[in-house]
């Protein structure tokens, strides 16, 4: 299974992904670029702060297995099906 | 610690009128916009476009961003569950004088950052008031 979380602006070091029973949970914290200057703002339309998304997983996951990549804003976590998950050929014996 | 407001996931707004010469869904990225002395400051959330993907082009005072998001990593996979993975389109009208063979531009994390430093007869003068 492939999770893919869109998290502009969020440092990878900021992330954080735990997993609990079947619910995986991903949190962070976006800052706001800090201005030097004295500026003054015409827009602020992207929000900033601490974030948290879970989402439920089905049971056929290997979560031990889980990787988490972050590139161009964009998270991706893998989590592998799990052995017991995978579909299995029977092999039929004649007599 | 001081906790800093929650953020939540929000509906991407799709972009109107103008049809692009490229098809696919293209939404308006949410900016932030600093003035200073010197120049303009620019933001753009485009989560999923790295730098070669992104186009910026200031004509007749307009300034227009595009962003495509390479739809690669979606290949072979069925999704379950999509919100979105789309292209970014949006336009602003530029007030200031800008000096666009100074613009920087970079990506970072999926985000642009636009640097667009005002020219010379644009910034605010202070005036030298002679005594007697």
């Amino acid at each position: 299974m492939v999770a893919i979380a869109e998290l502009p602006g969020v440092e990878p070091e900021s992330l954080n992904i735990s997993s609990q029973g079947r619910t995986l949970t991903i949190s962070g914290e976006r800052r706001r670029e800090s201005l030097t200057d004295s500026a003054g703002y015409h827009r602020r339309e992207r929000p900033y702060g601490e974030f948290s998304r879970s989402i439920q997983l089905p049971e056929t996951l290997d979560l031990a297995k889980a990787s988490a990549t972050c590139t161009a804003g964009v998270l991706t976590v893998r989590i592998p099906k799990a052995e017991a998950a995978k579909p299995r050929q029977i092999a039929v014996h004649g007599q | 610690m001081i906790r800093d407001q929650e953020i939540v996931t929000k509906e991407k707004q799709q972009v109107e009128g103008t049809e692009k010469t490229r098809p696919g869904r293209y939404f308006v990225p949410d900016v932030d916009i600093a003035e200073t002395d010197d120049m303009l400051r620019l933001w753009a959330d485009m989560p999923g476009v790295t730098d070669k993907d992104v186009e910026i082009v200031l004509k007749d005072n307009v300034l227009t961003i595009t962003g495509m998001v390479d739809a690669g990593i979606y290949n072979q996979l069925s999704p379950v569950y999509t919100e979105y993975n789309v292209n970014y389109y949006r336009q602003f009208a530029m007030h200031e004088h800008i000096d666009d063979s100074r613009i920087k531009a970079r990506m970072r994390n999926g985000v642009l950052e636009l640097e667009l430093p005002k020219r010379e007869e644009a910034k605010p003068r202070r005036i030298q008031v002679e005594g007697e």
